[in-house]
């Protein structure tokens, strides 16, 4: 476990420092948008990996339910997190893109106010598993909701395909538009970006997975002490 | 242009500094929990 760690954590720094190389030294300027737009290659990629946290949650979540696999329960906390981490990330980098390019902080445009139902869904989960004990009940509440959640991730990926909102589609251009990737190089950097992303969420889950597991063997512990009578 | 380097700056900035602190706070609880399963097995054993 500790050797796959290791390893993901090299790949992801591998990555991550091949994808600032091509974000400040290759990918050229957008005509348009101008060096902010350079934003979006941190941006989308904390979307990918916010999205994919909360994916695992509502797999993990189901194979939980059906299952009552502990292992299972403990990746859905432990990606909840992370996805509530990049998801916050995804909130604040989005606003510091778009206020000098729509001259507005924040629109209540139809994929910024589902990101925020996103987020909201998945920090009253982490929230759920942090102050709801080990009781099993709210376990498997907290599963139910994490697979809920995730249509909300479906509804959200869509929203700037179908709705027309002013939030650029940065990979697949809507119908009768640009795309926002005009030169192939800003493709790569985007795909670069993601991987590295990506391989950090994973190495992140799985720091927090091993956090689990010992906080769960702490806790076994100490109810044997306590029906012992103590030490 | 540069005038907006600020922007950029502080996007990647926002970015670097959550990673860094979440990593931070996930080092520092598994540090006190592995303290205090230490703890635990060392008053079992006496």
């Amino acid at each position: 476990m500790r050797r796959a760690e290791t390893g993901l954590r090299w790949a992801a720094s591998g990555a991550m420092l091949v994808a600032l190389f091509l974000i400040f030294c290759v990918v050229p300027t957008e005509a348009q948008m101008g060096i902010v737009q350079r934003i979006f290659y941190f941006h989308v990629p904390c979307a990918f990996a916010a999205y994919a946290g909360f994916l695992t949650v509502a797999v993990a979540s189901a194979v939980y339910l059906a299952k009552g696999s502990v292992a299972a329960d403990r990746l859905a906390i432990a990606a909840a997190e992370v996805g509530v981490l990049f998801c916050t990330l995804v909130l604040i980098t989005g606003p510091i893109w778009a206020r000098p390019i729509w001259g507005v902080w924040w629109t209540w445009d139809p994929q910024l106010t589902l990101t925020i139902i996103l987020w909201s869904i998945y920090v009253a989960y982490v929230m759920l598993r942090a102050f709801g004990g080990e009781d099993e009940a709210i376990a498997r509440y907290a599963a139910v909701l994490g697979i809920v959640g995730s249509l909300a991730i479906v509804l959200n990926h869509y929203a700037v395909q179908l709705l027309e909102g002013i939030h650029p589609a940065v990979i697949r251009a809507r119908p009768g538009r640009e795309s926002g990737l005009g030169d192939p190089m800003m493709g790569i950097t985007l795909a670069t970006s993601a991987v590295a992303m990506l391989l950090l969420a994973a190495w992140l889950v799985m720091l927090r997975v091993r956090t689990e597991r010992i906080a769960a063997e702490v806790a076994t512990l100490r109810r044997e002490v306590e029906e012992g009578g103590g030490v | 242009m540069t005038a907006n380097l600020g922007y950029l700056f502080a996007a990647y900035a926002a970015v670097w500094i959550g990673i860094i602190v979440y990593v931070r706070s996930i080092e520092r609880r598994t540090r006190e929990l592995e303290d205090e399963l230490q703890d635990i097995r060392s008053r079992r054993g006496r």
